[in-house]
């Protein structure tokens, strides 16, 4: 592992409890400071690979290196710092329905070891700019999907991670509102953030230039400016 | 801060928040009054233990001959104590008031007070760091008189101790048994709110919280609870507590004064909810750290 890769996959492969693999002898790495869209049709397997690069998982066969940590090797008390420095976007938002979504956003700080008011003003800002300033005390169940999706956004974004895994983050917006929000994952991106964005949005995936990843037929592509090949 | 750990997973009672204040609250009245028995008891029976080891009455029983006989004998005996190292003072007791005392079940008019001839009693102190030899003195005693007779009193003074030291025993095992409640609901009231928010947790746990951070959430909310129980618990318990003790000055059961021991029991009454609460905090933490770890083993991430 060079030390400008923060993933690297080897020999990757996956099987849930029967036979078949999901993907099989995956190798591949990707930089600090890069930006991938991950693609693939419906079970192609994207959920699964981000569960196994945050450790949700155990992959069936090969190795993960995540910021340099051989994530097999990753001890369950060394877990909770390791996922501190990654922001997830869950595909069903997996918000806390019993905090209002400003506590949402600021737990996520909070966490890391930030005091609660500093937190929350963060998070105010935050949601602010996501458009749901108005509704800073709700509960998530009076709130929309698409709403519930920009403060799973906001949750991940807040604590402004060196690597952000999200799992079709914009599955539940409009373009507009997708588009906004790209800018957010755009601007962390600037400031360093590593992306890995699973989508199943094509017209994002072509409205920006960031290159793809492919889940197919068990294998992983990459897709830059239109060459498929597979990647290493 | 509380109130926020409290939304992200409420312990105890879901509908009703303060039925775990309420359940801390009875236990610590609970707990207070035992203890403050346990202190009473120990304070009281060690005074009598104390107090009665080392008296003892001897008796010179009426010389029906001669009224004078017994004066000399009461003299020499008086002379044979005294000249004992550890006898420390020697009283006799008031003729006039033994004749009161039998005037009360023989009646007025069944006593002429010239007449009536009673024993003379007198009540002997030791010092209490000799080994003191009752069947010695008594034999020294009777070579005065062969009648001569004493009542040991530390007999019945050490079965009414020994009575004493069970009931503080039981009070101990009652108090245990309330502590022991404590902790047991302290555990389930933890365990059923890790499983009841078991998804959760699971956030919290993708989110990169440590199992410390976790375990504040409970500790927190056990603390608080504890803390309004504690309030309430001493609310109730000092009268109670208060009144016993009033109760027990009158029946001659206290063995201290009356400040130092209305001192000490304040000290017991409110240390019993500090105690209380940093058990209920210990056992949470502990409960969420064992939790975790278990499911930890299971997924065997
Ligand atoms: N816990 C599980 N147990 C068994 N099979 C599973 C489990 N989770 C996912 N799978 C299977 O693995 C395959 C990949 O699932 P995954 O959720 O990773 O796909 P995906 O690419 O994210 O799909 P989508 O685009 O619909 O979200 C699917 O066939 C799914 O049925
Ligand atoms: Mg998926």
């Amino acid at each position: 592992m060079t030390p400008k890769e923060i993933i690297r996959l080897e020999h990757l492969g996956l099987r849930y409890s029967d036979d078949r693999f999901i993907f099989f002898d995956i190798t591949c790495s990707i930089n600090a400071g890069e930006f991938y869209f991950l693609t693939g049709k419906s079970g192609a397997g994207k959920t699964s690979l981000l569960k196994i690069l945050y450790k949700d998982i155990q992959p069936t066969l090969g190795f993960v290196h995540v910021f340099g940590y051989s994530i097999g090797e990753l001890s369950r008390s060394d877990l909770p710092v390791f996922r501190q420095h990654i922001g997830l976007i869950f595909q069903d938002c997996r918000l806390i329905p019993t905090l209002s979504i400003v506590d949402n956003v600021a737990l996520s700080i909070h966490i890391g070891g930030s005091q609660y008011r500093r937190s929350c003003s963060y998070a105010k800002e935050l949601l602010d700019w996501v458009g749901l300033g108005d509704c800073l005390n709700s509960l998530p169940d009076a709130l929309s999907d698409g709403q519930k999706q920009r403060v799973a956004i906001a949750r991940a974004v807040v604590k402004r991670p060196a690597l952000l895994l999200a799992d079709e983050p914009t599955g539940n917006l409009d373009n507009e509102n997708a588009f906004r929000l790209m800018a957010l994952f755009q601007e962390l991106h600037k400031m360093g953030t590593t992306v890995v964005l699973a989508t199943h949005n094509n017209e994002l995936v072509k409205g920006f230039q960031y290159p793809q990843l492919i889940l197919k037929d068990g294998s992983l592509f990459v897709n830059d400016n239109g060459f498929i090949k597979k990647k290493a | 801060m509380y109130s926020f750990f409290r939304r992200t997973i409420p312990v105890g009672s879901v509908q009703n928040s303060r039925s775990l204040s309420l359940i801390f609250s009875v236990l610590i009245f609970l707990l207070s009054f035992v203890a403050t028995c346990v202190f009473l008891f120990s304070q009281g029976f060690h005074k009598w233990e104390r107090g009665n080891s080392y008296k003892v009455t001897v008796e010179i029983p009426v010389d029906l001959q001669s009224i004078n006989n017994q004066e000399q004998i009461t003299n020499k005996v008086m002379q044979e104590l005294n000249s004992m190292p550890e006898v420390l003072k020697i009283q006799r007791v008031d003729p006039e008031k033994l004749k009161a005392m039998l005037t009360l079940w023989a009646g007025d008019k069944g006593i002429s007070n010239t007449d009536l001839h009673v024993p003379v009693l007198l009540d002997v102190e030791f010092n209490s760091s000799n080994q003191i030899d009752i069947e010695n003195i008594k034999q020294k005693l009777r070579q005065i008189s062969m009648d001569i007779n004493i009542e040991n009193h530390n007999t019945w003074a050490q079965k009414l101790v020994v009575f004493g030291k069970s009931l503080k025993l039981v009070t101990m095992v009652i108090g245990s048994f309330i502590l022991l409640c404590t902790i047991i609901i302290v555990i389930l009231v933890t365990k059923s709110a890790l499983q009841a928010y078991y998804s959760t947790l699971d956030i919290l746990r993708l989110l990169g919280a440590k199992n410390a951070y976790i375990a504040r959430i409970f500790q927190n909310q056990i603390l608080k609870s504890s803390f309004y129980g504690g309030i309430c618990g001493v609310c109730l318990s000092i009268p109670t507590v208060y009144a016993f003790v009033i109760v027990l000055k009158y029946l001659g059961l206290e063995g201290l004064t009356w400040s130092t021991m209305l001192w000490h029991i304040t000290i017991v009454v409110i240390g019993v909810p500090i105690i209380v609460a940093f058990i209920g905090v210990l056992v949470s933490r502990i409960t969420v750290h064992v939790h975790l770890r278990l499911l930890d083993k299971k997924t065997s991430i």
